[in-house]
């Protein structure tokens, strides 16, 4: 069994593969790392037509299996530092990423990454300055309940839970 | 070629054709009416995405590769291979060589092809976009580069005649198939690679940007590998950056649309 990488998206979302295996002769197909479903199987002229218009980045390399495929793309789906990535821990984005949370409460394995996310997200000055945003992350906080929260929870009202959670940063800080 | 001159001495040719051709389909005012409000937009990849964001504009092709691979890559990428001689006489024949921006018409909802990328950028082109019913470069130059200047000339419309040429043109096949095909129809690719194609010139700013629409499904997925990168420390791939870059930009993110299939 062959599988050739043809050609790749620079930002790794789509790419292209061709199956040598079925004795009926190759097979192409379109694989979309974002979208759910199997590879789409397309014709050679497509490929062709996507590389030769698009500037897709020709790969050419040929893999056992489709595990060693995945791994591949895996390894080299192109990553943005994480030191950038830490400067998009920002307010604007902080909406979006309760929304996230809210959905990770019911899934037990992303339950987890709830505290280390809201950390980081209370960590910023400005998020820090907002009352609501506050409220709302240390609702999500209390609702993961997860055994890391260091913070002992406040039976009711969010401003005080705003409160304590500005002296507790502000401690950190100066710690 | 004077391809403005082209286009303006063909407004009335289109306009005719797509009279007699809404009459001989049975089309209907609906279609003649969304084929005249059609915008222009253009599949892209979180790569050319994140151009956008940085630069505030949209590009040709060549100059935003050029920002990720120099120059003679970028050139060699578009302007090399079995397909390039044919761009650049188009590009040649319409005086846009390395600037022009391609597209196609663009209805309501219309999402990407999935080929080209996972956004599909939507803008409102200025009164100088070029349009021509088919892929140019497919349909009007050779292999070797040569021009047909007089085809492409008795082809050309303003942005002002879309709406009658893609009358003229998909009217007939419209009448046959569903509303919901109309987008596909008249705005997509078909299975020859053909198209009703627009040429503008760039770059265009980020402000004439008027939608950038992702399936739900994808922008899930980015949204929850973002934030789980994040919350792991890890740095998140560049679709999943991006795509969290643009719904915090104060001029794109109200423009994002999440389009259920």
């Amino acid at each position: 069994m062959t599988i050739t990488v043809l050609a790749r998206a620079q930002s790794g979302e789509v790419f292209f593969t061709r199956d040598d295996s079925p004795a009926s002769g190759p097979r192409y197909y379109l694989h979309r790392r974002y979208a759910p479903g199997d590879p789409v199987e397309i014709s050679l002229a497509r490929v062709e037509h996507a590389i030769a218009t698009q500037g897709y980045d020709v790969v050419d390399r040929d893999f056992a299996t489709w595990a060693e495929v995945e791994c591949f793309i895996d390894e080299t789906m192109p990553r943005i530092t994480t030191a950038d990535a830490n400067d998009m821990i920002n307010p604007a984005s902080a909406p979006q990423a309760i929304g996230q949370m809210r959905k990770w409460l019911a899934d037990d394995n992303k339950r987890q990454l709830i505290t280390p996310l809201v950390t980081r997200y209370l960590r910023v000055p400005d998020v820090q300055a907002d009352g609501i945003l506050m409220g709302e992350l240390a609702d999500l906080l209390d609702a993961a309940d997860t055994r890391h929260a260091p913070i002992p929870r406040i039976a009711e009202g969010s401003s005080d839970r705003v409160a304590m959670f500005r002296s507790f940063f502000a401690f950190r800080a100066t710690a | 070629m004077d391809a403005q001159a082209c286009a303006a001495a063909n407004a009335d040719v289109w306009r005719a054709k797509a009279d007699a051709a809404a009459i001989d389909s049975g089309c209907g005012d609906a279609f003649v009416s969304a084929c005249a409000d059609s915008g222009a937009g253009t599949d892209m990849t979180a790569d050319k995405l994140q151009y956008v964001l940085d630069n505030r504009n949209v590009d040709a092709k060549v100059v935003m590769l050029t920002a990720t691979h120099g120059h003679d890559d970028a050139w060699s990428r578009v302007y090399g291979g079995a397909w390039g001689p044919r761009r650049e006489a188009v590009e040649v024949g319409v005086d846009l060589l390395g600037r022009a921006v391609y597209a196609t018409l663009d209805f309501d909802e219309q999402v990407s092809n999935e080929t080209y990328g996972e956004f599909r950028l939507v803008y409102g082109p200025d009164s100088s976009t070029l349009v021509l019913p088919h892929n140019s470069a497919q349909h009007y130059a050779s292999t070797d580069g040569v021009l047909d200047e007089d085809a492409v000339c008795g082809d050309l419309a303003w942005w002002s005649s879309r709406g009658d040429l893609a009358v003229a043109e998909r009217a007939t096949e419209a009448a046959s198939v569903p509303q919901s095909g109309w987008a596909h129809l008249v705005g997509g690719e078909q299975d020859d690679f053909d198209l009703i194609e627009t040429i503008s010139a760039g770059p265009l700013a980020a402000t004439a940007v008027v939608a950038v629409r992702v399936r739900d499904s994808v922008a899930a997925t980015a949204v929850d590998g973002f934030f789980t990168a994040q919350a792991l420390g890890e740095a998140p791939t560049v679709l999943e950056a991006v795509f969290s870059t643009l719904l915090t930009d104060p001029e794109l993110g109200p423009n994002v649309e999440r389009i259920t299939p």
